[in-house]
């Protein structure tokens, strides 16, 4: 087991986003987060690598036992190594070319030289297909562009696992293909994910186990084709089905 | 009206030479000021209370006071003051024949700036985007790297035209220096006008004296502004 997570808590403002959540992670695992907004499911990605901190809750992760409500820096700083984040809004560090966005964490965060770093950073930039911007500013890419981008800047420094958070939902349609493609690649390559999304094509062809959120509790959770054909849970199936209904709107009208 | 031109060439020589003593004393108040004002603004956005109190307190309070009365006020405050303190130290210094007054002027151009540059940096670096710390943290850096490499750089570009106002008033500013008997451009001007009474002359070579300056300055920060604002530019 890569990573397990118990009892996650959390409140804003005196109310109650995460009521006690559970989740094991094995290595290699894609798995995809579904949920109505408002059901918790961002927050509680960002729990996992602190940019939001739980009122309660413990991470076992790489030897380390921590109590997620109060991490030490220690522990903050070595999740942060061993994990990346990619974001809904991309969040590229508009003053760094392509190059030096993906090599920052390696050179500056992690201490590797410039020339491997270099390397590697290219390496990474290749699978997204990006290599041919290195030298471009993320102001002059498309969001699709610099979500690959993002992606590359989250794979380069070799994380235990990947944490996604509505990657493509800020994309323009067309260009949500180009994401997904990335990230399906990633997937078939043994990258262990957490995919927070709405792309129900993807959770169903990609993910190994689906969890699907709702009111900061987790509703039910399987293989894709337990949530997606046989979801058990009236609230799993109301949400499918008004996900599909709107996709399908267009047929429903020729029949 | 009869210019003696003769005279104005000369005199604009002796003022050039006054530059010195008006640049340095807009140079040594950014300086001072840059990093004090800097780390105020950065006190301020994070919350730490006394800290923004007394923040807050010492801006409103050079806001809204004339820098005259500010200069008058510090050269007749400062130096007894400070005689004060070395006396009861039982130094035997005298600092009102000892200390130029330039280094006063310096003390109160220094204070006027903080206050501005402070309120500069504050609004530079709450408008960028808290992504971009999210972002740095998430890959491995610590807060203190990210604010070095990524949030400061894009703060300063938006902050370089205004820092550009505030260079450029401040080397007007330093001309009221004369009243603590500094001589900079414009005492220089005056004294040397008050020989044969040609003050039309010496002013109009103050004037084209702080033209030149003034443009120069401006056109630096501009071409400064292109160079490192060069990633927004598409």
């Amino acid at each position: 087991m890569l990573m397990s997570i118990k009892n996650v808590r959390k409140k804003f403002g005196g109310v109650e986003v995460l009521k006690d959540l559970n989740m094991e992670i094995n290595k290699g695992d894609v798995v995809v987060i579904l949920g109505p907004s408002g059901s918790g499911k961002t927050t509680f990605l960002r729990c996992l690598n602190f940019l939001e901190r739980a009122d309660e809750g413990q991470m076992e992760f790489a030897d380390m036992n921590i109590d997620l409500s109060k991490p030490s820096d220690k522990e903050i700083a070595a999740v942060r190594k061993k994990t990346a984040f990619v974001f809904q809004g991309y969040n590229l560090f508009a003053n760094k070319t392509v190059l030096e966005n993906v090599m920052l964490g390696l050179t500056t965060g992690r201490g590797i030289p410039k020339a491997e770093a270099e390397q590697t950073a290219r390496d990474a930039l290749q699978r997204v297909g990006m290599i041919d911007r290195a030298d471009y500013y993320p102001a002059q890419l498309s969001g699709g562009q610099q979500q690959r981008v993002g992606i590359a800047r989250a794979i380069a420094v070799n994380p235990d696992v990947i944490l996604f958070d509505e990657p493509t939902s800020a994309l323009d349609p067309e260009l949500v293909g180009d994401v997904l493609k990335v990230m399906r690649d990633l997937a078939k390559a043994g990258t262990t994910m957490i995919v927070v999304t709405h792309e129900m094509k993807f959770a169903a062809d990609v993910a190994t186990h689906v969890i699907f959120m709702d009111g900061g509790v987790i509703v039910e959770e399987g293989t894709s084709k337990d949530i997606f054909q046989h979801p058990k849970e009236e609230r799993t199936k109301r949400f499918l089905h008004r996900i599909f209904c709107t996709a399908f709107d267009g047929l429903d009208e020729d029949d | 009206m009869e210019l003696d031109y003769g005279f104005m060439i000369e005199t604009f020589y002796k003022i050039w030479d006054g530059i010195g003593v008006t640049l340095g004393l807009t140079a040594l108040s950014l300086l001072i000021a840059l990093p004090i004002s800097f780390y105020m603004a950065v006190i301020r956005l994070r919350g730490h209370k006394l800290g923004t109190g007394i923040t807050r307190f010492y801006i409103s309070f050079v806001r809204g006071t004339p820098l005259v009365l500010q200069i008058l006020l510090m050269y007749s405050l400062l130096p007894s003051f400070l005689n004060f303190a070395l006396k009861s130290m039982g130094s035997s210094f005298n600092i009102f024949e000892s200390v130029n007054p330039f280094w006063y002027a310096v003390i109160v151009f220094s204070l006027n700036t903080i206050a501005l540059l402070a309120e500069v940096f504050r609004s530079a670096l709450m408008s960028i985007d808290k992504g971009q710390m999210e972002a740095g943290v998430s890959i491995g850096l610590s807060e203190w790297q990210t604010y070095r490499q990524i949030i400061i750089p894009q703060a300063l570009v938006v902050a370089l035209p205004a820092v550009s106002n505030i260079t450029v008033n401040l080397i007007k500013g330093t001309s009221l220096a004369f009243l603590m008997t500094v001589k900079d451009v414009l005492a220089i001007g005056k004294i040397a006008a008050s020989y044969g009474y040609n003050y039309i002359e010496a002013y109009l070579d103050v004037f084209v004296v702080y033209i030149i300056v003034c443009t120069i300055v401006q056109l630096v920060y501009r071409i400064a502004e292109k160079r490192i604002g060069a990633f927004r530019a598409v």
